[in-house]
């Protein structure tokens, strides 16, 4: 972690009552956000990203989830102890956040223009005129082609990768410090994909914010991100730079979302897979989380590993990173 | 896996110049006031065992070819011939003998299985419809089904929101090869999976064709994830077919500039990394 980070979440530990109980779906998890850095946030569906990512604006539905313990640091404040007027000046200015699907965040009523001028009168309370103006330069910006007549478009006239740009512009409306994008490419067409990340990491290199990009697949972090934290059942089990991720993974579970992706030129061959799926928050398991599913697993892992240092600025929640390291690559199973 | 390569002299499915043009639609949430020519003469072969990929961007027409070729939806011009039979002159009586040969497996595992019924009714209904079996021994065809996909037997208690989007997804395989069919269309089946079950379904899918000889169309956006599956791709674009060959020959020497274009989105792990940020200059807001 560097010295003066410009978001810092830490411990951050997460609870969901529900009938049956309560259960943790983020649990102790730390990890730093730099300026003009990017982090990737990975891991399975339901491992706890969503859930973590809405934690830092307080957006966590709540009743059933409640934030137990931790802090988030937006330079020097504790956005978790802010009140709800302080918490509200934060969001969409200072940290954005954009999600997989963006028409469940833009509002089918108003035109997309509309929409961005709104957060820019909010927050930088400029005039109706000024801020629309401010609406067309930000979608011009965002390289949607004539800016000034898709202004006036609702969301439901625009293709999703168009939609993604919209809330992109909204996004960064506000100049904010931090992004903080959901699956922002999922529900996207892979030509699409490749054109927004290109976007984000033009929009960083003008903006100078922080970016905090969470995804499943780690193939999609691995040009842009600089940092990578890996997520499992509520944890953070690796963090690493990506050059240390990709060449010297130390966690099983890192390796084995590596295997699993098809790669160009390994054509009808078998995949390696993970077996089995990521237990519920609700489910304690004695000792280490992945334990079950882990083909490196000795006796030792019935004790829950920390996270240990593998080198300068990587982590990994495993006793037995080294002979994970040295083996360096998922089992096949035939 | 055997990439031996199907023979390819005897087509089960040949596909001639199929055309489906939707007629314009008016409301309020359409903007379309012209029709649609989703489908612009289209010619596909697939041969016994063989996996053809369809890959393309949004729109470009893949859904729509894959619905016409099961009569799901009415071609506007063209020609199907499966197995020596004229699909498009077929009956209603005989398209519904004939859909027991070939079945489709949707994208959304979530939206294509009905939540009010169990995995085993699921399972049970194909083959009551289509009469297969004694009823008495239903139960155990849905177990043999239920194993073949890799599921436990006794998921046949679980409801859809029960089980995880891989295993609704197997559920959906499960459900397609309940009537034993030679021809599956695979329209998206991964597209909405994660990575790490990508592969189990991937795998899957690679096996069945193993073991019970079936030919797939198997469509997708990422040609990625199409190589990995296809003995043949054929790369869509605006309703058309730009480009179609043995695979390797798609994704290793690529012809039109679109399948390079594709080529080039496919997301991959790039090793190197990014230099670290200099915070500093550009951060000054
Ligand atoms: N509103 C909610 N009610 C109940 N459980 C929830 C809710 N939101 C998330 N969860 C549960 O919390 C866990 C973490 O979810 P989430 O953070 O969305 O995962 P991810 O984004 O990694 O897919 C999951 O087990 C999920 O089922
Ligand atoms: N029922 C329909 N009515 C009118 N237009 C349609 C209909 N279904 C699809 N289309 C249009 O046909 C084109 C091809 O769609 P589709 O076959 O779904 O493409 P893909 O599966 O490649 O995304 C698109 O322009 C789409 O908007
Ligand atoms: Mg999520
Ligand atoms: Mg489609």
């Amino acid at each position: 972690m560097s010295d003066s980070p410009l978001l810092r979440v830490s411990n951050l530990t997460v609870a969901l009552h529900l009938e049956g109980g309560t259960s943790l779906p983020v649990r102790d998890v730390s990890f730093d956000v730099g300026a003009s850095e990017t982090v990737g946030l990975v891991g399975e569906s339901g491992c706890g990203k969503s859930m973590t990512a809405l934690s830092i604006l307080r957006l966590i539905p709540k009743p059933p989830a409640e934030i137990v313990a931790g802090s988030v640091n937006l330079s020097d404040v504790d956005l978790l102890k802010l009140d709800s007027n302080g918490i509200r000046r934060v969001r969409g200015n200072r940290v954005a956040m954009i999600f997989q699907e963006p028409m469940t965040s833009l509002n089918p009523v108003y035109s997309c223009g509309e929409q961005i001028a709104e957060v820019l009168r909010l927050h930088s309370g400029l005039d109706r005129r000024r801020a629309w103006a401010r609406a067309v330069e930000m979608l011009d910006r965002v390289q949607i082609p004539n800016a000034a007549e898709r202004a006036r478009e609702y969301p439901h006239q625009l293709s999703g990768g168009m939609r993604q740009r919209v809330m992109i512009a909204m996004a960064i409306a506000c100049n904010p410090e931090v992004l903080i994008a959901d699956e922002p490419t999922t529900a996207l067409d892979v030509t699409i994909q490749r054109e927004i990340l290109a976007l984000l990491d033009e929009l960083q290199a003008q903006l100078g914010m922080g970016i905090l990009h969470i995804t499943h697949d780690l193939a999609v972090v691995s040009e842009s991100a600089h940092r990578i934290v890996v997520m499992y059942a509520g944890q953070v089990v690796e963090e690493a730079s990506v050059d240390q991720l990709f060449s010297a993974a130390a966690h099983p579970y890192s390796l084995g979302l590596l295997a699993s992706r098809p790669e160009l030129g390994a054509r009808r061959s078998r995949l390696p897979v993970i077996e089995g799926r990521v237990p519920e928050p609700s489910q304690e398991v004695e000792g280490c989380r992945f334990r079950e599913r882990c083909p490196f697993a000795v006796d030792r892992c019935t004790e829950e590993p920390p996270l240990l240092e593998v080198s300068n600025g990587h982590r990994a929640r495993c006793w037995e990173f080294e002979r994970v390291q040295r083996e360096g690559e998922w089992p096949r199973v035939q | 896996m055997s990439s031996d390569r199907p023979d390819r002299n005897a087509p089960l499915l040949q596909v001639r110049g199929l055309k489906k043009v939707y007629a314009p639609t008016s409301g309020f949430f359409s903007r379309k006031s012209t029709p649609v020519v989703a489908v612009d003469g289209v010619d596909l072969d697939v041969a016994p065992g063989e996996t053809l990929g369809l890959v393309g961007e949004s729109g470009c027409g893949k859904t729509t070819t894959g619905r016409c070729i099961l009569r799901l939806i009415e071609p506007t011009a063209g020609s199907i011939t499966f197995d020596g039979v004229d699909v498009r002159a077929l009956g209603s009586r005989d398209l519904r003998a004939f859909r027991r040969r070939m079945q489709i497996v949707f994208q959304d595992p979530y939206g294509s299985l009905n939540p009010r019924l169990t995995v085993g009714s699921a399972l049970h209904e194909p083959l009551a419809v289509h009469k297969i079996g004694d009823p008495s021994d239903r139960p155990d065809r849905v177990a043999e089904l239920l194993r073949k996909v890799g599921l436990p037997t006794d998921y046949t208690h679980r409801y859809p929101h029960e089980l995880s989007g891989g295993q609704r997804q197997r559920v959906g395989i499960a459900r397609a090869l309940a009537v034993g069919p030679r021809f599956i269309v695979a329209d998206e089946p991964v597209s909405a999976l994660d990575v790490s079950i990508q592969a189990q379904v991937l795998n899957l899918l690679n096996d069945l064709q193993e073991a019970l000889g079936l030919s797939y169309l198997f469509i997708a956006h990422d040609l990625g994830v199409v190589e990995h599956v296809s003995h043949r791709i054929a790369v869509m674009y605006e309703g058309k077919i730009v480009e179609t060959g043995p695979t390797e020959q798609v994704v290793g020497d690529p012809r039109h500039a679109y399948t390079r274009a594709l080529l080039a989105a496919v997301p991959r792990i790039r090793t190197g990394g990014r230099p670290k940020p200099v915070s500093g200059d550009s951060a000054n807001r």
